[in-house]
Order: structure tokens, then C-alpha cells, then sequence
């Protein structure tokens, strides 16, 4: 829980917090309401005190019971998403380096699997993380974890089997070099293993991660030999 | 969907909770895989509240709709430090369900001046809720130390939507007795919630 004790300082604190408060409950009448959104964006002190008022009343939100919106409505909200934004054109044009530097760029069958790593906890204090993807939105992801030590790091794969004979297997691209391998994952299993200071100090943020499909194993020379999967960009967590 | 944004008792919330923010953070990072497995997490739930404030399917639609793009929009404001994803989720639809009350109670003002119908609804079910998990239970308890009426006035107001005056109409209240009802319990709520 946040700690609020320093957000109502001085006199009229608490008339000032009981109207934080009223903001939150949704009682403030038109202007009123206005007129506080506009210090709202003013005032950082506001925001967490509006912050922690939402978390108390949040077990009201959490009562009740769930409705299943329409499909269309994901479909409709997913699709005004996607459209050429800055960032997703920076995505392809990743995408299409990748196909041009691997040869094919394959796309795994179509799939709704539950995402894995949603599930499964997060190693306790995170550095950053990538989120691999197809190229087309498809629920398959990827995720990479490395924890603040930068020691150890996490992988979930969330995507339809590999297939008999042929494993997913990891890569930092780090840019003007050659991929190096971080390891095989397998789909639906969590892995958590230890990552060498050589590898930990390639991935920065900004650098891309790419999923390859490889002979069971991993690929024996050392670089890339199959179709690349997916692919994400490290984050720092943070900030 | 195997993650669930409802906190029954038996889940594990930490982790879940921990996730939605871990989306929010990828999400602001332009991850729209993210973003799915974030709608696909958060959406019913906040469905189901856009339904219970607005009371038509067709405006919950709407608000849903609306408040999950600002949410994608927006998620680079989102701070961890300053609460929990699905609390910072529900800020967004209720904001959004409160604006679009309000302009439709405008709207139906303005052409006629007829006084607007009142809803069918008298919120029976807000007075015997059931709230699970920690912080819900200690929600509870402290609501049942209010007095009936503030306590009464509190959840309608969240769950209805309603100003101070639409409330004091609602419940053929004077206003500033309306008033003082939600300040008081809200007061006291704080005070039993910090203990």
C-alpha cells in the first residue's frame, strides 16, 4: 500500500483529502470535476494521493463478477491498436533486416495458447525483458527475463511445439556482430538457467532477441541455420 | 484465459498482480502482444464494472472500447510504485463510464427540460456485497463500522455513478445531508483502513 501520511500536509488536509477521495468515488458534479483533472495534471502529489484512494476502494471493482465482452469488441480494440505507429514500423523494419540476414522469415501456424508467463513468477528483482513475437499479432510470445544481478534469467515460450526433431532456440543480435545463442527453450515450460557476464553485458537496451528454429538441441555451428520465429527488443524495467 | 483479474480467495495474487503491471510496462513499450494477453486479462473484469455503473450493454461497450485504447496510449504514465496495474486499470473505465453518465444526463436535459427518468435499478445488491481476498475483507469490515446510510451512500455512489446530487435526488435527500453522509464515511474509512 502506498503511504499517504505526507500527501495531506497542512491545514485543510484532511478537507482535502476527503475530496481526493469524492474525485475517486465519482461524486464531483461536472465543473467541479473538471476543475480538479486540471490540477490532477498539475500536481504529482495529487496523483499519488488519487493513487491511493483507487487502491482502497479497488476491492469494490474487484466484486464484481466478471462479464465476457463480445469478441468483436477485442478484435475492434486490438485493431485500433495496430495501426503504423512509429514503434510498430520500427518492429518490421527489424523484421525485415532479420528475414534479409536469415533468409526465411516463417510464420508458426495460428494458435491461441494461453499465455505461459503470465502465470509463472517473475524472478524477484528484474533488470528488463523482451517480448518476441511473430510478425503477424498472433497470442505466441516469447519472453526473456534477466534479473538485477544480471546472473540469471528467465525464458517462457508460449507457442505451439516446436515439432519432433527441432527445438526454439535463442540469440542476441547484437548489432554489427554475429547472433550469439542463449539456449534452447521448449514451448509451454518456464527455464530459468544461469547467464554468463559476456552474454549479460550484450543485452542492453535496445538489443534484439531472436527465436530461430533449429535441429533438436540447437544448431551445431554455432550460429542460426533455420527460420527466424520471433523477435523483441530488451527493455529495462523501470522508471 | 488462465490468468484471472477477479482476486478470488485461492489465487495467488501477488504474482497475477505483478503480471498486469509487467503488461502495462510492455505494453508501453509498444509490445502488442502485451497488450492482448493484457486485454485478455483485464477486459472482463472491467466489462463487467462498466456494466454494473452504466447499465447498458451498449454504453459498456463503448466505455470498455474507449478506456482500453487510452489505457494502450497511456500506459507509459503508468508507475508502479504508485499502485497496483488493475487499480490504475479501473481508474481509466470509471473515468471514462463517469464521463459518458454525465453527458448523456446532459444531453437528455438539454432538449426538453424534462425531468430525467429515474433508472429502474435501486442498487439492492450494493448493500450485501461480497469481497474476497485481503484487502477486500478489510474493505468490508470497515464499511460495516459506518453508519447504514453513509455506508448506503458510498456504494452507490461508485457503483451507480452518481454525483452528490443525483444521489440526494436518488434517495429524496437534502443535498447537504448527502453531503456529509459520503465525507463522514469517507473519513472514517480512511481512519479504519490505516490502522
Amino acid at each position: 500500500m502506498t503511504d499517504t501520511s505526507n500527501m495531506t500536509p497542512g491545514p485543510g488536509g484532511e478537507d482535502r483529502d476527503i475530496r481526493i477521495a469524492e474525485y475517486v468515488l465519482g461524486t464531483l458534479a461536472g465543473d467541479e470535476r473538471i476543475a480538479f483533472e486540471a490540477e490532477l495534471a498539475r500536481d504529482e502529489n495529487l496523483r499519488r494521493a488519487v493513487a491511493a484512494w483507487s487502491e482502497r476502494l479497488q476491492p469494490l471493482a474487484d466484486s464484481v463478477a466478471p462479464v465476457a465482452p463480445p469478441l468483436a469488441l477485442r478484435d475492434a480494440v486490438l485493431a485500433r491498436i495496430g495501426g503504423g505507429t512509429e514503434r510498430e514500423e520500427q518492429h518490421f523494419s527489424i523484421v525485415r533486416w532479420l528475414a534479409w540476414t536469415f533468409g526465411a522469415s516463417a510464420v508458426a501456424a495460428a494458435i491461441a495458447v494461453a499465455a505461459v508467463f503470465l502465470f509463472t513468477p517473475q524472478p524477484t528483482a528484474l533488470s528488463g525483458y523482451a517480448m518476441l513475437h511473430e510478425p503477424t499479432a498472433s497470442a505466441s510470445v516469447v519472453v526473456f527475463q534477466i534479473n538485477k544481478q544480471r546472473q540469471k534469467m528467465v525464458l517462457l515460450a508460449s507457442a505451439p511445439s516446436a515439432g519432433t526433431g527441432q527445438d526454439y532456440e535463442l540469440w542476441i543480435l547484437p548489432s554489427g556482430k554475429t547472433p550469439v545463442s542463449l539456449g534452447v527453450l521448449k514451448a509451454g515450460e518456464r527455464i530459468e538457467r544461469p547467464i554468463d557476464d559476456m552474454r549479460a553485458a550484450l543485452v542492453q537496451p535496445g538489443t534484439t532477441l531472436a527465436v530461430s528454429l533449429e535441429p533438436a538441441g540447437g544448431s551445431v555451428s554455432g550460429a542460426p541455420t533455420g527460420p527466424v520465429l520471433f523477435t523483441g527488443t530488451f527493455h529495462m524495467v523501470g522508471n | 484465459m488462465i490468468l484471472r483479474f477477479h482476486s478470488g480467495e485461492s489465487d495467488p495474487l501477488p504474482e497475477l498482480v505483478s503480471e498486469l503491471e509487467f503488461l502495462i510496462e510492455a505494453s508501453a513499450a509498444g509490445n502488442r502482444a502485451a497488450f492482448s494477453a493484457l486485454y485478455d486479462a483485464a477486459a472482463p473484469q472491467l466489462f463487467g464494472l462498466a456494466l454494473r455503473i452504466l447499465k447498458r450493454r451498449d454504453w459498456a461497450e463503448d466505455v470498455l472500447q474507449e478506456a482500453l485504447i487510452s489505457a494502450w496510449r497511456n500506459a507509459g504514465e503508468y508507475r508502479r510504485e504508485l499502485g497496483s496495474g488493475k487499480a490504475w486499470l479501473t481508474v481509466i473505465l470509471r473515468n471514462r463510464a463517469l464521463d459518458r453518465l454525465r453527458r448523456e444526463a446532459t444531453a437528455r436535459l438539454e432538449p426538453s427540460g424534462d425531468a430525467v427518468p429515474e433508472v429502474e435499478d435501486p442498487s439492492p445488491s450494493a448493500l450485501d456485497l461480497t469481497i474476497s481476498g485481503e484487502a477486500g475483507r478489510r474493505l468490508m469490515a470497515c464499511l460495516e463500522q459506518l453508519e447504514e446510510v453513509q455506508k448506503r451512500a458510498i456504494l452507490m455512489a461508485y457503483f451507480d455513478g452518481l454525483t452528490h446530487e443525483e444521489l440526494a435526488a436518488r434517495i429524496a435527500t437534502p443535498l447537504g445531508t448527502v453531503k456529509s453522509w459520503i465525507r463522514r464515511g469517507l473519513q472514517r474509512l480512511k481512519g479504519c483502513l490505516e490502522i
